[in-house]
């Protein structure tokens, strides 16, 4: 069922499966999203308005679109996969830069959320490198 | 679609995928809409916890249909949808008794996809009897074994845990009260359990099934996620209920490692 080959790529693909989504069942949930918000962030005074409760759903939703985009790349041939992976790493990369700015800022007050975003790059790197797949190798 | 020219059939898994998908989206998505349309419903955390977790279970149906659109129609689908779909009718009925009959949406739809499911599987041109495999479980893999009979031991045990304590998803749960509609919504999840428990038997008898695997591995993966936000968002493990927490942690490592050490097969 599983078509890629290599079993380190399954495993972190398999791990970035499930973060993406906790992150996403941890947005789109709203006693979840409350409680995540009061976790790390120094600005969230603990009222959810309808806007920041759309918003923040969305962001979840977007976490549940990648983690349906990461099991279809277990489920197809690697070839398939290589433009999805390739926003998977620059994705993760901008979400890292911005997570450490945050917290350089002291907006972020639990380090986690820039933690995960630097070993989702990290990850997404690997097994881009790993399947052959970045810029300039040959499949 | 489904590797079968029959319209019938492709109509009805798309019917009764239909059915599924809109359950999931409206009882996990949107619980407050769906508790509306019953007004004896009360809006509660146990009800709103309970609800989002049948819709999370209607997931699980769905990606059993996915898997069916792409790898083919499958018995063992069928033999743990279909009774889990025909429990659920006699839940509805039951909750209905009691209630006064405030909405029979749902009683038809349900049944509505137990009627497509089994037009489906008559047109599968497929024997009923189910032929014993020549090892348990089909499979020569100890490990994969291990982990479904560790599978079936934990699906009989919380079977039997209900029997001894119906309310103990509420009562081991800080957040939750004991309500009669909550112990309802506990006898549903009895019911799927005892179709799981059924999925798991026709498996030691007739072989593994990818199917089922991957439905299994499913559920347990988005439960596995809640459970890990819970930990993340509680600030700690003492704010929820850790026997549920500990039997979505032991079925998940079941589930995995059986996808993983038989998917090959699949």
């Amino acid at each position: 069922m599983i078509k890629i080959e290599d079993n380190v790529s399954v495993v972190l693909l398999s791990i970035a499966l499930v973060f993406n989504l906790m992150y996403a069942f941890m947005h789109i949930f709203d006693p979840f999203a409350v409680l995540f918000l009061e976790g790390i962030s120094s600005s969230f005074n603990g009222e959810m308005t309808a806007d920041l409760d759309a918003m923040v759903s969305n962001v979840g939703w977007f976490f549940m679109i990648f983690a349906i985009g990461i099991l279809m790349t277990l489920i197809v041939p690697k070839e398939e996969s290589a433009v999805f992976l390739r926003v998977l790493v620059v994705a993760s990369f901008i979400t890292s830069i911005r997570m450490i700015a945050y917290y350089m800022e002291g907006q972020l007050v639990d380090p986690a959320p820039m933690i995960l975003s630097i070993l989702g790059f990290i990850g997404f790197s690997v097994v881009l490198r790993r399947l052959g797949l970045n810029k300039g190798t040959t499949l | 679609m489904f590797k079968t020219d029959d319209r019938v059939t492709q109509i009805c898994l798309f019917l009764a995928g239909l059915i599924f998908m809109f359950y999931a989206g409206i009882m996990a998505f949107n619980t407050g809409f769906f508790i509306d349309r019953y007004p004896t419903f009360d809006n509660d955390a146990t009800n709103r916890y309970f609800i989002v977790w049948f819709g999370l279970n209607n997931i699980m149906f769905l990606s059993g249909i996915y898997y069916m659109g792409y790898k083919g129609v499958n018995r063992g689908f069928f033999v743990f949808t279909v009774p889990a779909q025909v429990l659920t009718i006699v839940w509805i009925v039951m909750a209905l008794m009691r209630s006064g009959g405030d909405n029979y949406t749902g009683l038809i739809l349900v049944i509505l996809s137990v009627v497509l499911l089994t037009v489906a599987r008559f047109r599968m041109n497929e024997p009923f009897s189910y032929t014993k495999a020549d090892t348990a479980w089909g499979t020569n893999d100890g490990v994969a074994k291990g982990a479904l009979y560790g599978s079936l031991i934990l699906q009989t045990v919380i079977l039997v845990t209900y029997f001894f304590q119906p309310n103990g998803l509420m009562e081991n749960n800080p957040n939750l009260e004991v309500t009669e509609q909550g112990s309802h919504f506990a006898l549903g999840l009895t019911f799927l359990n005892v179709a799981v428990i059924i999925a798991l038997l026709f498996q030691l008898r007739t072989g593994f099934n990818g199917a089922l695997i991957t439905m299994g591995l499913v559920w347990h993966v988005m439960f596995m996620s809640i459970v890990l936000v819970n930990i993340a968002t509680a600030e700690g493990l003492d704010n929820g209920d850790p026997l549920l927490a500990l039997a979505i942690t032991l079925g998940f490592i079941f589930s995995a490692t059986a996808f993983f050490r038989l998917q090959k097969q699949f």
